[in-house]
């Protein structure tokens, strides 16, 4: 297992690589520069491309830059906060994201699976038709739409929970977010979870678990559920690198000083070390995720372990 | 089992995890009743604290809230004694002393005219690359030019530190608005001693700074917002009510309305869609902002080139229905390319006034132009107008798009939709027909709109108009015998906007931007400026 782990992690650190090349040779294509004003004339923009080491060939810069990186020097800021090192602005606002994300990982799954296990007892009832509609609804509904519902109804006419992010009260400023964020892991995971259920519960050894009389909420915690959790985990993974990645759109709404927005902002004022490291740090988060997962996999079942050669 | 049990485990630490990263506790200000506070939301984060690099509105005005410059500007744009208690000036307009006031720097050190001479040199040092270097040419300093392209030493600028409270300026020719812009961040001073050990890290965090303005900077975090404390040490701090003024970033209009209807923010920016929505409440406020949206015309393109065409395109526009209807955020319909209220002669007309309106609506004259235009052109002409991918931008657009082709038969306009920095490159290196865009004053005067469209000023005149009598009034009037003289200045001035708008539609102006904001009812003292920063040091809530 050791060895299989490493190799995955010496896999990944290539990839990383060869992504941050394609991301420099892309920004490189993108139109536009980070100087580029009204006000700006020809000669303090040399002076700039100057003063930020621009006016480089191409393999110096990207050399120059992924040295630093290992360094854990990401570059500054050009446009949004000037001068900031990029590597503290992506902490500072990393940690808000994961912090939502993960919040909203777990709720969705808890809720999901509880939909998904309750749909797939009760099948053919209300129960069922209920955690269908919430399905349908959660992966059909944008998150936005749902997020500006809940700042509305919950944030101010309710006055629950802030509405945009407070730092003196970060915790409950995750609230709101964390919900309208939840609510498409839990439409999918619901659904992945009744159909894997069903398909568990009509198998021959549940009907030979039946028989010997096991009492039923350990016949569905310890042979269905968790036959059933194996393809649930495998979309676990996109769905929380989606969770971290996919977050723009709420952040903007609920005013979230995380990552999302900042790559927002960066795209449109071309401040090209903010989108480079941003987009760095997603593909990390993804490969980083999909290890996990791969390792996880190997936790629950056996099988994958042994065929994985350990 | 056992590793079911290990992954609730790990779950449920998860969750906790998670649950205790966030949970800090509350902090509350012990001093928060008894304190005025006021909170303002921006849409922009603050870019800079270092008041050489800022380009932007939202680092202006954080600047304008902890520094301070000889004058700032009143309600009436007139500038009014601040850290510089009085001023002369020679009779020829050229040698401008500044007094000082005794005030310090948050520090304990006092504010010197050396800060000022340290502060000038950094704006335009080479290795500042400050974007607006240029603004000490504008006020035609001594030497300036010369200094700032690295030709002369710094020492060579007309600036000049006579003892620790007398700071002298020397200019090459006069310049009406000087005083004006001696509220402008790029002017105030700095004290050289912090700067140098700061270093690349001066103004990036609030302990890095040194404050001489009517607040301190308390907090600054990205992304998130920053806060301003009174600073009793300010000399003039009777006069601020305030204690805590705080900035708060929220991009998205909507969820900032909801604060502010919960009572949680008191100064928000509206959309022109949500005007509609709140017109009618307290606290409404239209305000006219000095930005003129103009189209840009590139006369290396064979159908602009013509005339006729352009004149038609003029008068096809319906620029008051636009403002009404489409933009409802104050916004008004251009008169000229000098905006409203930006500038006022001697006695006290403003320009706009005094200069008449230069365009108009005629849907009947625009198709007489434009027949005269399909006889040297063909039936069809189709032009392509760029502009920037914002709302207001988008909506703009389609409206010319449809005036054009409704008034004016066998016109095609194609519409190209791109971000603002990518629009900037395109327009820079000519590859366009027709862009919509803007332009800011830098100060309180024609000149700073006029300068642009110099046939050979590179930077701006992206269209390349090319006018010798245009060039010639501009030029006499900033530079030549008139330029000491405000009426016959006044008149070239008038006369270069007849010229390249009326007589030769070099560009087309289009209308100029309000802004519309909700002001909780109670607060007041916040001041616009056509022309500067506006001003949010004096607020006053009840």
């Amino acid at each position: 297992m050791g060895k299989y782990i490493l190799k995955r992690i010496a896999i990944a650190c290539a990839t990383l690589f060869v992504i941050l090349f394609i991301l420099f040779v892309m920004l490189e294509f993108m139109p536009g520069s980070p100087f580029n004003d009204e006000k700006l004339n020809e000669a303090q923009k040399a002076l700039l491309y100057a003063k930020y080491g621009l006016d480089d060939p191409f393999f110096i810069r990207f050399f120059n830059y992924a040295k630093n990186m290992l360094q854990g020097d990401f570059g500054v800021s050009y446009v949004i906060n000037k001068n900031f090192a990029v590597s503290t602005m992506i902490f500072q606002r990393l940690a808000v994201t994961i912090v939502i994300g993960i919040q909203a990982m777990v709720l969705g799954t808890i809720v999901g699976l509880i939909l998904g296990i309750l749909a797939a007892l009760k099948h053919n009832t209300w129960v069922d038709t209920l955690a269908s509609i919430i399905s349908v609804i959660g992966v059909s509904v944008p998150s936005y739409v749902f997020a500006l519902g809940l700042a509305y109804f919950v944030g101010f006419k309710l006055g629950w929970f802030p509405i945009t992010y407070n730092p003196s009260n970060a915790a409950m400023s995750t609230i709101l977010p964390t919900i309208a964020l939840s609510l498409f892991t839990i439409a999918n995971i619901a659904r992945f979870t009744r159909s894997e259920m069903i398909d568990v519960l009509s198998s021959d050894y549940i009907l030979l678990v039946k028989s010997k009389g096991i009492k039923e909420y350990k016949m569905i915690i310890k042979h269905a559920l968790r036959n059933a959790l194996i393809p649930i985990i495998t979309v676990m993974g996109p769905l929380l690198v989606g969770l971290l990645t996919g977050s723009m759109v709420i952040e903007k709404i609920f005013a979230i000083p995380g990552i999302g927005s900042l790559m927002i902002a960066a795209i449109q004022g071309n401040d090209y070390n903010v989108v480079l490291s941003v987009a760095f740090v997603y593909s990390a988060m993804y490969i980083f995720t999909m290890l996990i997962i791969d390792i996880l996999y190997g936790v629950i079942d056996p099988r994958i372990r042994v065929a994985k050669g350990e | 089992m056992k590793k079911l049990k290990k992954i609730v485990l790990a779950l449920i630490a998860m969750v906790m995890i998670a649950g205790c990263s966030t949970d800090k506790p509350d902090v509350v200000d012990p001093n928060v009743d008894v304190e005025s506070k006021i909170v303002v939301a921006t849409e922009i984060d603050l870019s800079t604290m270092d008041h050489h690099l800022a380009t932007d509105a939202t680092s202006f005005i954080a600047q304008t809230m902890v520094f301070a410059g000889l004058v700032e500007l009143d309600e009436n744009n007139q500038p009014q004694k601040d850290l510089a208690e009085s001023w002369d000036v020679s009779d020829d307009g050229l040698v401008y002393t500044f007094h000082l006031t005794d005030t310090n720097w948050s520090n304990g050190t006092p504010v010197t005219a050396n800060d000022f001479v340290y502060g000038w040199n950094r704006l335009i040092a080479q290795e500042t690359a400050s974007q607006y270097s240029f603004i000490m040419e504008t006020i035609k300093v001594k030497n300036a030019a010369a200094v700032t392209s690295g030709e002369m030493a710094k020492e060579e600028l007309g600036i000049k530190a006579l003892d620790d409270k007398t700071f002298e300026v020397t200019l090459d020719a006069p310049c009406d608005f000087l005083l004006g812009l001696m509220a402008f961040p790029s002017f105030f001073p700095m004290n050289e001693e912090f700067a140098t050990q700061m270093g690349d890290q001066y103004a990036l965090t609030v302990d890095n700074m040194l404050y001489c303005g009517p607040y301190v900077m308390s907090d600054w975090m990205s992304g998130s917002g920053y806060k301003f404390t009174k600073n009793e040490d300010y000399h003039n701090a009777d006069a601020i009510s305030t204690d805590v003024v705080e900035f708060k970033f929220i991009q998205d209009a909507q969820s900032a309305m909801l604060e502010y209807q919960s009572g949680n923010l008191d100064v928000v920016t509206l959309t022109g869609q949500m005007v509609d929505a709140y017109k009618e409440d307290d606290g409404f406020t239209n305000r006219l902002q000095g930005y003129l949206w103009y189209l840009s015309v590139n006369f290396d393109d064979p159908n602009l080139a013509n005339k006729d065409l352009r004149q038609a395109i003029s008068f096809a526009v319906d620029r008051e229905k636009m403002a009404e209807l489409v933009l409802k955020d104050g916004s008004i319909a251009a008169q000229g390319l000098i905006p409203v209220a930006l500038a006022k002669d001697k006695d006290g007309v403003d320009f706009r006034e005094s200069n008449g309106p230069q365009v108009e609506y005629d849907p009947a004259a625009a198709l007489e132009y434009f027949s005269s235009a399909q006889e040297a052109l063909g039936d069809e002409i189709s032009v392509e107008l760029l502009y920037e991918d914002t709302e207001a931008g988008k909506s703009v657009a389609e409206y010319i798009q449809n005036n054009l082709e409704t008034n004016l038969p066998g016109m095609v306009v194609t519409l190209n939709s791109k971000p603002k920095k990518t629009r900037l490159d395109m327009m820079k290196t000519g590859d366009y027909q027709i862009c919509l865009t803007r332009w800011g004053p830098d100060y309180a005067d024609p000149q700073t709109y006029l300068d642009m469209f110099l046939s050979y000023n590179t930077s701006n005149n992206n269209g390349k108009y090319n006018s010798p009598a245009y060039d010639e009034a501009v030029l006499e009037a900033t530079q030549g015998a008139s330029a000491s003289d405000s009426a016959a200045r006044w008149e070239l001035l008038k006369q270069a906007e007849n010229i390249i708008i009326q007589q030769d539609l070099g560009v087309i102006p289009v209308y100029q931007n309000g802004g519309a904001m909700m002001i909780a009812p109670g607060i007041t003292g916040i001041e616009f400026h056509s022309a500067g920063v506006d001003n949010y040091r004096n607020m006053v809530k009840e």
